[in-house]
């Protein structure tokens, strides 16, 4: 099954490669439209677009997503449940699929509560109780944004049509209030930036190929690809509270993924990272600088993934990293993929990274924006090299450090395939895309400071990453001194505390007062039973009234008719 | 239910039971062999220190102490054992016990008529084998 | 346990017959005449020998009807002076003739004494007359007395009912009620309390159908007695269920049409949520009688003496569940 469905994918692949290449450069896109229902001059139509963007990203898609099928049959080999894998997974790409190729809004939700649905079920594959409750966080999390593209649609009525892509050059989107705050809130929960970010390190108790699909390509670059296709309607207050969150995500993430421990949940906060790189240059009003990291990110963190599950399969299971050391001893071909994934998300020259994430960087210290985003950025970016190096320290180098017992190794080829593959992607991804998306070069000028301002934080941030983590005997830990402080970084700014435990803790406390004093209190008390004794008092008062004579009845009937007939004359 | 004390500990045992749990935060700070190593001699030597302690209420206090120590450096991931509560994987493959199969309804077991048949056969065979081995068990007297 | 004896059969067709010259008469005279013939048919019919809460059933009905026929016909003479107050005459004595509130004193103890047979006659085709009666004589000036009528029906019929523990009771107040919903029907138009008749027949006819075949007089024996077979419980819930008015069945369909058209017709809708609210009130009671034995006690005994319901018992209470068929009514018309 594994190997059918790569194959499938891959055709898809490069099927909607080649369309690609023929849009590109006859500059040309289709549409397909199907009225389904035209009532009160608002038609519901079924669109689906096929564009350069549409076509290169259900590619991107689908390419991806054939190698990580590939990889699973290696990788859950011996599963009891592995059909039921392959087809969500499946169902989960088919959802990205009508996300990709939809225009309207309505179609847009199939495809977002497909994922929410998917993600899900697959976060729960593992029926313990840490995959119930992140599933439970992720599918809450999401719900938000479901709930605010169900009002979008509802806002949008006014407009005759959900197909928002035909309102993008005109101001008609941004004139119904609300509407673009409520899909930037949407996106925002897809793609987890800052009040929503719980979730994405929580998803990390699905397994390693569903965590290295819905991390690189589909689920959470959603968001950032449903305000790609919003982009020219975004702005105001709602680009401005974007590019602030977006930033503080950034940073939050990358210095999160430098105290944590767990090597899939240090991808997944630099998955966050990058997501917050690619909506703070969204909210700038770049798109398609946005698009161009979304797929160059894609390709190396498919890879990250697959190597950190790799080590993680043959590892026994384990994820935690102070377990791993001079794993490039045992397993040379997967630590190189990792390493090679590495440093392409932090932007090593000529690898995938560097031609979006530089152009990024770049563009961002030119434009007009406030300090503090931008201090912000360039701590970022010198964070994910020192995450990086720090990932690069405790794999390469020290001992073998693993449970003395292991077979750890490179020897199954289902696994190592992809990851050549995608390898080679992360190489020369980057500057494939550049020459296929813009067609003549972007020329940014700087002054020198600023142009030397991302290699310099960059080379200090592996400095820092490689140094810190070196250990003599004589050395207390230095991070033991701010204990404080360290929590607070370490676990996310305690953002799972506040979205799980608050908000459960708040609805709960509220919900136990309402039943004290409604359902179990006044309500009972005046409610239902009050109205019971009520009305049995009054059925009292008419058993009285009937316990007489078939006399008295007579003469009451004479009593009224004579006083109505009296009262008429 | 930890907080349910249902029997005596004895100091021994809390000291013991506090010296485990420190080392334990060690290797979740320290996770590089040599420098875990260093610091588990000098965690057991401060540990030492105070071994012959005899004045129950000095014991006490340097067990409160101890407490109090831990929780202020308890690391905010703890290294966990991958298949132990807590750890990533715990209760990641769900193995039904062989007993459930005793509970099937007779209308479902008569669905695999061969392996039941043979699987009460196995079932005497043990309990004969048993009997041989340790002898009939007695009647506990009460 | 239907008991026809030979004579039932000759009351019987003169009852009827009294009823359809009553409602097809021109004069008040017949139709005094018509109502006279249907009341002095069903006192044998109420009667019997054996028994002597039966006989003293009739002579109180006996003495209600005289009074409210007598009354009929001295409006009926006072109409040639007394060109106001003689209708508001005729309908209070309609009322009286029906059992609507404030007159409804008489039915509840004039059920007590009688069989379940004789009750559903009582509940149903001695309604036809004199309802069909007030539907001619509606003016502006008596439906003042008949919008009364209807709210202090629904309410005692409600609130009477709560205490009753004997089953012929709470049918009577259920049927008080319903007179309720029948009057305000009447002010609606012509056919609806047609409609609502008929489907209000349909199911005390199921309810009772039951309570005759198993003999049942008292709550408690739907409680204790679990010999009945299970489809017994099910059917009498189910009609129960629809003399109350819940959506899928036969009940609420006259009841929802009703407010239907007191929404198009802009009657008063205090007079709508009043009946509502005692229709939600008469299915607490009609629950209280079903509830405990289906839902509490529900034991299964192996061998049963009692027989399984006829088959008229099962059609009749099935009935119930006609709206479902209701759809089908679309192929018929296209």
């Amino acid at each position: 099954m594994y190997l059918s469905s790569m194959l499938f994918l891959c055709l898809l692949a490069g099927v909607s490669l080649v369309s690609f290449l023929i849009m590109t450069f006859k500059d040309f896109s289709y549409f397909v439209e199907w009225e389904i229902v035209s009532f009160n001059s608002c038609s519901l139509v079924m669109t689906l677009v096929m564009d350069w963007k549409s076509m290169l990203f259900l590619s991107f898609v689908s390419l991806i997503s054939g190698m990580v099928l590939f990889y699973s049959g290696g990788y859950m080999a011996g599963d009891l449940n592995m059909d039921r894998f392959m087809y969500l997974v499946l169902g989960f790409v088919f959802s990205m699929g009508i996300l990709i190729v939809s225009p309207n809004l309505v179609s847009i939700l199939l495809g977002w509560d497909g994922l929410g649905l998917v993600s899900y079920v697959l976060v729960i594959y593992y029926q313990n109780e840490k995959s119930a409750n992140a599933g439970m966080l992720t599918a809450l999390s999401n719900r938000i944004g479901d709930v605010a593209i169900l009002i979008s649609i509802g806002l949008m009525f006014d407009m005759g049509g959900w197909s928002f892509i035909f309102y993008n050059d005109t101001s008609k989107i941004s004139d119904i209030g609300g509407l673009v705050i409520l899909v930037t809130l949407a996106a925002m929960t897809k793609s987890a930036q800052i009040p929503f970010s719980a979730w994405l390190p929580a998803a990390m108790a699905a397994p390693t190929p569903v965590s290295a699909l819905v991390h690189s390509s589909t689920l959470v670059t959603a968001g950032v690809y449903l305000l790609i296709r919003f982009g020219p309607s975004l702005g105001g207050v709602s680009k401005f509270i974007l590019l602030l969150l977006a930033s503080l995500t950034m940073f939050m993430a990358g210095l999160g993924a430098n105290f944590e421990t767990d090597l899939k949940k240090i991808i997944a906060l630099s998955t966050l990272s990058q997501l917050g790189v690619m909506m703070v240059i969204l909210s700038m009003g770049f798109y398609n600088l946005a698009f161009f990291h979304l797929l160059a990110h894609a390709l190396f963190k498919a890879l990250l993934f697959m190597c950190a599950g790799s080590v993680t399969h043959h590892a026994g299971g384990s994820q935690d990293i102070r377990m791993m050391g001079g794993l490039i001893y045992i397993m040379p071909l997967s630590i190189t993929s990792m390493n090679l994934g590495n440093l392409a998300l932090c932007g090593t020259p000529f690898l995938a990274g560097f031609y979006s994430k530089d152009l990024i960087i770049e563009i961002f210290f030119s434009s007009f924006m406030n300090e503090f985003c931008f201090w912000l950025l360039a701590l970022a970016t010198g964070l994910t090299v020192c995450y990086t190096f720090r990932l690069i320290y405790y794999t390469v180098s020290g001992d073998y450090n693993l449970a003395s017992l292991g077979c750890a190794s490179d020897s199954d080829y289902i696994m190592t395939w992809p990851m050549i593959c995608l390898g080679a992607g992360s190489i020369v991804g980057g500057a494939f895309l550049s020459w296929l998306i813009f067609p003549s070069p972007y020329m940014v000028c700087l002054p020198l400071g600023l142009k030397l301002l991302a290699l310099g934080v960059s080379l200090l941030g592996g400095f820092v990453g490689y140094v810190l983590n070196l250990m003599t005997e004589s050395y207390q830990l230095s991070s033991l001194k701010n204990y404080k402080l360290l929590n607070f970084v370490g676990s996310m700014w305690f953002m799972p505390f506040l979205s799980t435990y608050s908000s459960s803790y708040m609805f709960l406390t509220t919900g136990q007062k309402y039943h004290q004093a409604g359902d179990a209190g006044w309500l009972e008390f005046y409610g239902a039973q009050g109205a019971y004794s009520g009305f049995m008092v009054c059925s009292k008062y008419l058993q009285l009234a009937q316990d007489n004579s078939v006399k008295v009845y007579m003469v009451m009937f004479l009593v009224w008719l004579i006083f109505i007939t009296g009262s008429l004359i | 239910m930890s907080y349910l004390q249902t029997e005596i500990i004895s100091h021994a045992r809390k000291v013991c039971s506090l010296y485990k749990r420190s080392l334990r935060n060690l290797e979740s700070w320290y996770d590089r062999r040599p420098m875990l190593r260093y610091r588990a001699v000098l965690l057991r030597a401060r540990f030492d220190e105070n071994k012959d302690v005899k004045d129950l209420r000095v014991a006490q206090q340097l067990l409160d102490e101890g407490e109090k120590e831990l929780f202020s450096l308890i690391h905010y991931q703890p290294k966990k054992f991958t298949y132990s509560p807590g750890g990533v994987a715990y209760e990641r493959e769900v193995a039904p016990p062989d007993w459930v199969l005793d509970y099937w309804h007779p209308m479902e077991k008569a669905a695999y008529p061969e392996y039941f048949a043979r699987r009460e056969q196995r079932k005497k065979e043990y309990i004969e084998w048993w009997e041989k081995t340790y002898g009939k068990p007695t009647e506990p007297s009460h | 346990m239907l008991v026809l004896k030979p004579h039932h059969g000759l009351f019987l067709i003169t009852l009827l017959a009294g009823l359809l010259i009553a409602v097809s008469s021109s004069s008040w005279f017949i139709l005094w005449m018509g109502l006279e013939l249907n009341l002095m048919s069903f006192i044998p019919l109420l009667s019997s020998s054996e028994n002597r809460y039966p006989a003293e059933s009739a002579l109180k009905y006996f003495l209600i009807q005289a009074l409210g026929s007598s009354s009929l016909l001295m409006a009926s003479t006072l109409s040639l002076f007394m060109s106001k107050a003689w209708t508001s005459i005729v309908l209070l004595s309609l009322l009286l003739k029906t059992g609507a509130a404030p007159f409804h004193f008489w039915l509840p103890p004039v059920m007590q004494g009688i069989d379940w047979f004789q009750c559903f006659i009582l509940m149903t085709i001695q309604k036809i007359a004199p309802i069909s009666m007030m539907s001619l004589i509606l003016t502006n000036l008596s439906s003042l007395t008949l919008i009364s009528s209807s709210i202090l029906s629904a309410t005692v019929g409600a609130l009477g009912g709560l205490n009753q523990t004997l089953t012929r009771k709470i049918l009577a107040y259920s049927s008080i009620n319903h007179m309720g919903w029948m009057l305000a029907a009447i002010s609606v138009n012509e056919q609806m309390w047609a409609i609502y008749f008929m489907a209000y027949s349909l199911i005390t006819l199921s309810v009772v159908s039951i309570f005759s075949s198993k003999q049942i007089f008292h709550i408690n024996q739907v409680l204790t007695t679990n010999i009945y077979p299970q489809t017994t419980k099910m059917m009498l819930f189910l009609s129960l269920l629809s003399l109350g008015g819940v959506p899928p069945l036969l009940g609420f369909f006259p009841k929802m049409m009703m407010i239907q058209e007191f929404m198009s017709s802009q009657l008063s809708l205090l007079w709508l949520s009043i009946l509502l609210a005692s229709a939600l009130l008469t299915l607490f009671f009609y629950l209280r009688v079903a509830n405990s034995s289906l839902m509490l006690s529900s034991l299964k005994t192996k061998y049963s003496l009692q027989t399984n319901l006829s088959n008229f018992i099962l059609s009749s209470s099935l009935l119930n569940m006609s709206p479902a068929l209701y759809p089908l009514l679309l192929l018929i018309s296209y």
